[in-house]
């Protein structure tokens, strides 16, 4: 299994490669009044336009970099751009993957010292979607 | 708000009121004197899915009538003969299934009873094989005349298919391929098409804007101008292959203009013009709910009856129109009477202030003097505005006392593109749909009652809301002297404040995810330089006024974790009915749902891979659940993956060529409940 790592607010999170349709680097986000708070907006991507998620908002973390790049993932029929400080490799699990606890993660690797969270992406678009101002 | 059972009713409502339509429509057909196999499939399949839908939501006399509509074409199919008193017999059942579809206590016996002994008679024709159908059974309630007319011959459309009964052959496949050669394709295509023409435009005006910019403009502009007219008329083409003529849903109109006058008392001609005008199929297959509620509308309201017809000198029989015309951008859809116009009640509101449209839209305004069975009221006129204003359209009402009144649906000609006007407000740009925009004004002076701003237009009093507050924006409000767009003009006008009018524009409308705004705004359009425009719900707006300094919620959790996290159901099916059942039995139960129209869309989703288990229908279009089941178990990736199959046929035979197929279980729709179904998806995947 291979994933994208990312980089968010100092911590390290990685995502199944299967999910993820491209990257890119964050262009103009347009607010949109109403959506839920770890959407920083929409974006256009390649002509479609795609909600734009904070992802250091989803992990709790107060994200006071602005993000950098976006990693526009697909799962469940929709598509989202995640706003991250950076991208990291791509690469199979560097250690062996533990069960986690956390909501939105369905496990940690080590990699370098560094603890990497897999998130868990469609559940993780679900609940954004249940999020409200 | 609307609880979950009462959002599953409409979504059936909705999608069975369609199906009989289609059904209508293919017996008008057959008493037009096309009773071929397609026809009959046709009614067969829509019935077979009203059956399955109504069973599911317990809605016992609509199945039944559906079963036994099914029973009756199953005669004759296996007779290849269609009575010409069978079609009014279905109709009679459709329009049993309609009333109960739409709330009403129709009773059902009668039908019942009826549809029981015609397919009794098919079976006992069947057996006879070759005899004639004359007699009867003994018993049996239906007053059998002797019938003058033959019978309809249903030829078999299928080359491989029997002959006719009594020994007679079928006629042979149809030679009409002359100059009206055409293709089919899937309506999906021609979208995507119409999206990547949309694109292509919008890739131009980035192109344009750029020059402008560069200031190479005048030399380089010169060069792109034939690309814009080809362009041009690509997009025209790619429009008009996604338009339908409007003549497609006028079919059973006369047939509903007379009977609705009948039970009225009321003595109606009616003739439709302009049918050849086109709009976008997806309008197109929802106008008939609005248009017939307007038709509704003039026999109740707008036509006298015969005799004060005549008292007031105008012929006994009262004439009804529907005129659609293309108009601008826009297409417009009338319906004409000649009656006896609006009253005088209603002409001296409008003096007072607001449009015809707003008096008559205004809940609880009728005209009629005695509520009627069929009675289209007040209410029912703002359901009509409200559809059309969904749409990005409007609603226009012109009345002549003592000479009649023609109520304008203004509907866009293609969904995907919209005329908008486009206003800034903080550094976000938003667009008004055109027909929403009653005028643009200069909020000069701001007056205050009960502590709301307000703005006076000539002789009337509007409203005044800052369009940041409206959509909950944290942007600055607004200032004196600065622009306001006035919604509606509507029973409830609003004047919009905002900071900049940046002009008109045609755009492409796309979707917004329902993480950002999908459930608030039309959609977003992606603007020359780059910037996206919100599409404004110019309907939703002024529903959201006078709560729009309530709007101040906490963050709400999300739901409960669940130990069935990752687990994600793929549910193929066709009716929207049962996907809405089923999902939220399987949503209730901690699953991820994700659904498919047919076979194919359902192959397109697992070849994306995630799915847990599938859900699937027996009958569908394209590809069905046997055809669906074959494939993934020949897909050496797949093969493994459980396949439930939820089916309406309790026939033993069609459980066993489920089963053969490759399925893992098989659950009756009629019976299934979450219980059975969270604990069969348990067993077969141990989440």
């Amino acid at each position: 299994m291979s994933y994208l790592r990312l980089r968010v607010a100092g911590e390290h999170y990685a995502i199944d490669i299967r999910f993820v349709r491209e990257v890119a680097v964050l262009g103009a986000v347009t607010a949109v009044p109403g959506s839920s708070r770890p959407v920083l907006g929409v974006c256009s991507v390649r002509e479609s336009i795609l909600p734009v998620v904070d992802l250091a908002a989803v992990f709790g973390q107060s994200g006071l970099v602005r993000p950098s790049h976006i990693a526009v993932i697909e799962a469940g029929g929709q598509q989202a751009a995640l706003a991250v400080d950076g991208l990291e490799s791509v690469g199979g699990p560097t250690g062996p993957v533990e069960r986690s606890k956390a909501e939105l993660l369905t496990g940690t690797f080590m990699a370098g010292g560094d603890l990497v969270g897999i998130v868990d992406v469609g559940r993780m678009l679900d609940w954004l979607a249940g999020v409200r101002r | 708000m609307s609880g979950p059972d009462e959002e599953l009713a409409d979504i059936f409502r909705e999608e069975a009121n369609g199906r009989i339509d289609r059904i209508d429509a293919a017996l008008l057909a057959v008493e037009a004197g096309s009773a071929d196999a397609a026809v009959i499939d046709e009614i067969f399949r829509q019935a077979h899915t009203i059956k399955g839908a109504a069973s599911l939501l317990g809605m016992d006399r609509i199945s039944r009538i559906a079963h036994a509509v099914e029973d009756v074409l199953a005669g004759v199919r296996d007779t290849g003969e269609f009575p010409p008193a069978l079609a009014g017999l279905l109709l009679r059942s459709s329009q049993t299934m309609r009333g109960l579809v739409n709330g009403a206590d129709e009773p059902a016996d009668a039908v019942l009873a009826e549809l029981a002994a015609t397919a009794a008679r098919g079976r006992a024709a069947t057996e006879r094989s070759g005899q004639a159908a004359a007699g009867t059974g003994q018993g049996d309630p239906v007053p059998e005349q002797p019938d003058p007319v033959p019978p309809q011959r249903v030829p078999h459309t299928d080359p491989g298919g029997q002959p006719g009964p009594g020994g007679q052959p079928g006629p042979g496949p149809r030679a009409g391929t002359g100059s009206h050669r055409s293709v089919r394709v899937p309506a999906d295509r021609l979208d995507h098409l119409l999206d990547l023409v949309g694109e292509f435009m919008q890739d131009r005006r980035h192109l344009t804007h750029a020059l402008a910019e560069s200031g190479e403009a005048s030399e380089l502009a010169g060069l792109l101008d034939p690309g814009d007219r080809l362009l041009a008329e690509l997009r025209d083409v790619a429009v008009g292959m996604r338009t339908l003529p409007v003549s497609m849903i006028t079919g059973p109109l006369p047939r509903a203009v007379r009977d609705l006058a009948r039970a009225a008392g009321k003595d109606v001609e009616f003739a439709a013009t302009g049918t050849a005008t086109e709009l976008d199929r997806v309008i197109l297959e929802s106008l008939t709910e609005p248009v017939t509620h307007l038709l509704r509308n003039a026999i109740d309201h707008g036509i006298e009856s015969p005799g004060d017809r005549l008292a007031a000198g105008k012929p006994a029989r009262g004439r009804i129109e529907l005129r659609a015309a293309p108009r601008g951008g826009m297409v417009e859809v009338t319906v004409a009477d000649d009656g006896r116009g609006v009253p005088d009640e209603a002409v001296s509101l409008v003096e007072s202030g607001g449009s015809l449209a707003d008096v008559l839209a205004r809940p609880g305004f009728s005209t009629a003097e005695q509520v009627t069975d069929l009675g289209g009221r007040g209410v029912g006129l703002d359901a009509v505005r409200a559809y059309a204003r969904s749409l990005g359209g409007g609603l226009q009402i012109r009345s002549e006392p003592g000479t009649g009144t023609a109520v304008s649906l203004l509907l866009p000609l293609a969904l995907a593109l919209m005329t908008v006007l486009l206003v800034e407000h903080g550094s976000a740009v938003y667009g008004v749909p055109l027909p929403a925009v009653a005028e643009v004004i200069s909020v000069d002076r701001l007056l205050r009652i009960t502590g709301r701003p307000a703005v006076r237009v000539r002789d009337r009093v509007l409203p005044v809301v800052d369009l940041g507050d409206l959509v909950g924006s944290p942007a600055a409000g607004y200032a004196e002297g600065g622009p306001a767009v006035v919604l509606g003009g509507g029973d409830r006008p609003l004047a919009v404040t905002c900071d900049r009018l940046l002009g008109q524009a045609e755009v492409v409308v796309k979707p917004l995810s329902r993480l950002a705004g999908g459930d608030t705004y039309l959609g977003g359009a992606i603007l020359g330089d780059g910037r996206i425009a919100l599409i404004l719900d110019p309907g939703r707006l002024i529903a959201a006024y006078p709560t729009v300094r309530a709007a101040n919620r906490v963050p709400v959790a999300s739901a409960a974790g669940s130990d069935r996290a990752g687990a994600t159901i793929l549910l193929v099916e066709d009716s929207p009915a049962v996907i809405a059942m089923q999902r939220r039995m399987l949503r209730e139960a901690g699953y991820r749902v994700v659904t498919a129209r047919d076979g194919e869309q359902a192959l397109e989703v697992l070849s994306r891979g995630g799915i847990t288990a599938v859900v699937t229908d027996l009958q569908m279009p394209r590809l069905d659940g046997l055809g669906l089941t074959r494939a993934i178990r020949a897909d050496p990736l797949r093969s493994d993956l459980p396949v439930i199959v939820a089916t309406t046929h309790a026939r033993a035979q069609d459980r066993q060529v489920a089963l053969d197929a490759g399925a893992d279980a098989l659950l009756a729709k009629q019976t299934m409940d979450a219980r059975t179904l969270v604990a069969t998806i348990k067993q077969l995947t141990g989440r």
